[in-house]
């Protein structure tokens, strides 16, 4: 979606309308990012909210759209690391055997194409933190290695290497869940 | 170009298209004599080819909702409250600016206050002088005295 400087304009005047068009532009990609970095829905949910109101007293900071754009992008990848660290959740590489066995068990009751998406959604949770990250913001949100670089606040080369370990990992867990599931894609 | 390199530019530019031509057609003819590399780009075509984006989830719209609700109590709560409002608003080198001009302001107005009073100090000694002047007609004291005289004395 574009935003026009005058939407930013009246939103930074107060008006709730013109804001929500900015949130429905900037929402869906805070909430599948942060999503996949906390994993945890309910977490997830209160960040959103947590984002779009202070977004909304420091919009007048950000009359163009891309600053606001990057600013965005860089606060929810930097409010959900932050919460994964309040709360205390260690970025354990394994999920528990609980989530591959519920998995195993809706397997039968769905279609073969959410299952596949649950398993390509279980590999990309096991991926370590900082390569997840990585991960999300090219393969899932579709950002160049500039965005990325810019969002997480690191060098371009850092980005790519950072991608082609966290696809390469991707691979292998790709692989392992496959194979704890007895599954063939 | 040894397999290490070519794998690893397999891995981002390559899939992401974002190699030169000059390097493309390096890679392009290492691929068709390297088994090895051909097989392992036939295994990340997955990162090109799928399409991730399907994983994405709808945001539950009660989230907007609750935003849209939190904002306007505080835009309710915060209209009696309107001269407060600008001021937590103001950019980092405003409050820098505000803080330099205090600071100026409170030691000229010092200097000021110590100018005065010596202005005044000065006035009281020299009407004493004039009324010592006055009274004295000491030789020692004929000639009249200013107040730089006094202060050698």
């Amino acid at each position: 979606m574009n935003l026009t400087e005058d939407i930013i304009i009246a939103a930074i005047s107060g008006d709730l309308k013109a804001y929500e068009k900015i949130y429905q532009a900037f929402a869906p990609f805070v909430f599948n990012v942060a999503l996949r970095i906390i994993r945890n829905r309910s977490d997830t949910e209160d960040l959103v909210q947590e984002l779009f109101i202070k977004l909304f007293y420091k919009l007048r900071f950000f009359k163009r759209e891309a600053k606001l754009k990057t600013y965005i992008y860089r606060m929810a990848v930097n409010m959900s690391l932050n919460m994964l660290k309040k709360k205390n959740r260690e970025d354990k590489r394994h999920v528990t055997l609980s989530k591959v066995e519920n998995f195993i068990s809706i397997k039968d009751s769905n279609s073969t194409v959410s299952i596949q998406k649950k398993i390509v959604e279980l590999a990309i949770s096991r991926l370590p933190q900082k390569y997840r990250v990585c991960f999300i913001l090219r393969q899932l949100e579709d950002c160049s290695y500039d965005e990325i670089a810019n969002i997480l606040n690191i060098n371009i080369n850092t980005v790519k290497s950072r991608l082609a370990r966290a696809r390469q990992y991707f691979l292998v867990e790709l692989e392992t869940v496959k194979k704890e599931v007895g599954y063939e894609m | 170009m040894k397999c290490e390199i070519v794998k690893k530019l397999l891995l981002t530019n390559y899939i992401d298209g974002q190699l030169t031509l000059p390097i493309k057609e390096q890679i392009d003819a290492h691929l068709k004599k390297c088994n090895g590399c051909r097989e392992f780009l036939s295994r990340i075509k997955i990162f090109s080819e799928k399409n991730f984006n399907l994983l994405n989830e709808d945001v539950p719209i009660f989230i907007w909702d609750n935003v849209k609700n939190k904002l306007i109590k505080r835009q309710t709560s915060s209209k009696g409250n309107q001269y407060t409002f600008p001021f937590f608003f103001l950019k980092k080198y405003q409050y820098i600016f505000a803080g330099v001009l205090f600071l100026i302001m409170f030691f000229a107005s010092i200097n000021v206050y110590k100018l005065i009073a010596l202005h005044k100090t000065i006035d009281l000694i020299e009407d004493h002088l004039a009324f010592i002047n006055s009274l004295s007609s000491d030789s020692e004291l004929e000639e009249d005295l200013c107040v730089d005289d006094w202060f050698i004395l």
